[in-house]
């Protein structure tokens, strides 16, 4: 059962930071990896739409926008025919791209998990029951 | 409307994920003892309760005169169950990600 407030994965890409940015940033690059349809303006504020195929949509709004090294986005509260597997309801993503010998390390970071504090209490007490 | 996400729905009131923890952390509770622990009224905290219960967080049981509230983890189960899910879609999303680095690379 998870009790951390974040999501964290990374992955190694052949390209320095400078290009791995435009694979975050540039609509047609994200409709090759994070969604079918992306509309974006990825400026502190701007507004985001993603769309998967037989699977509905999302919309995010960008918070931060450090060029080539941070890029935030918080993802909407779930209105009713979102799709819930891509993201939580309200939860932040933090993507950090770092130099790495290889070209760059992409780091993203979903947090704000508004179960993870209950879940935590309940394994710390399911945890004390068993030892009981 | 999902029932998980009736869940998080619920739990996007931050007095309402206190009592959820607190009710996670220990046994059942009744709603003058949750007010004394949490600083909000005796009727905040009894609309709170209600809200949990709808969600199916928490089932209310009369034993007497007092109502008792205990968790139900089922909610909070599913829930974990979304985040796992999203950590699938990251893994997914980066792996995809990863080869059309790579295969632009070699192009």
């Amino acid at each position: 059962m998870a009790s951390s407030d974040q999501l964290t994965r990374e992955v190694i890409l052949p390209v320095p930071p400078e290009e791995a940015w435009d694979s975050l940033t540039k609509e047609a690059e994200l409709e090759a990896w994070f969604a079918d349809e992306v509309e974006l303006d990825p400026r502190p504020g701007g507004e985001a739409t993603f769309r998967w195929d037989g699977r509905g949509s999302r919309r995010a709004i960008v918070e931060e926008v450090e060029e080539p090294r941070r890029f935030a986005f918080r993802w909407d509260e779930l209105p009713d025919g979102a799709t819930r597997s891509e993201g939580g309801p309200g939860t932040q993503v933090v993507f950090t791209l770092h130099d790495h010998p290889s070209g760059t390390r992409l780091v993203v970071v979903e947090s704000g998990w508004r179960a993870a504090a209950p879940l935590g209490a309940l394994k710390a007490h399911l945890s004390a029951m068993a030892l009981a | 409307m999902h029932q998980v996400d009736a869940v998080f729905a619920a739990l996007a009131d931050p007095t309402r994920r206190q009592v959820i923890e607190r009710l996670a952390a220990g046994s059942d509770v009744t709603a003058t003892q949750l007010a004394s622990e949490i600083p909000i009224t005796r009727q905040a905290v009894a609309k709170h309760l209600g809200a949990l219960t709808a969600a199916h967080l928490a089932t209310a049981e009369r034993h007497g005169r007092e109502t008792r509230y205990t968790l139900v983890p089922d909610g909070l189960s599913d829930a974990a169950g979304w985040m796992a899910d999203v950590g699938l879609r990251w893994d997914e999303r980066l792996g995809a990600l990863q080869k059309k680095v790579e295969g632009r690379r070699q192009a």
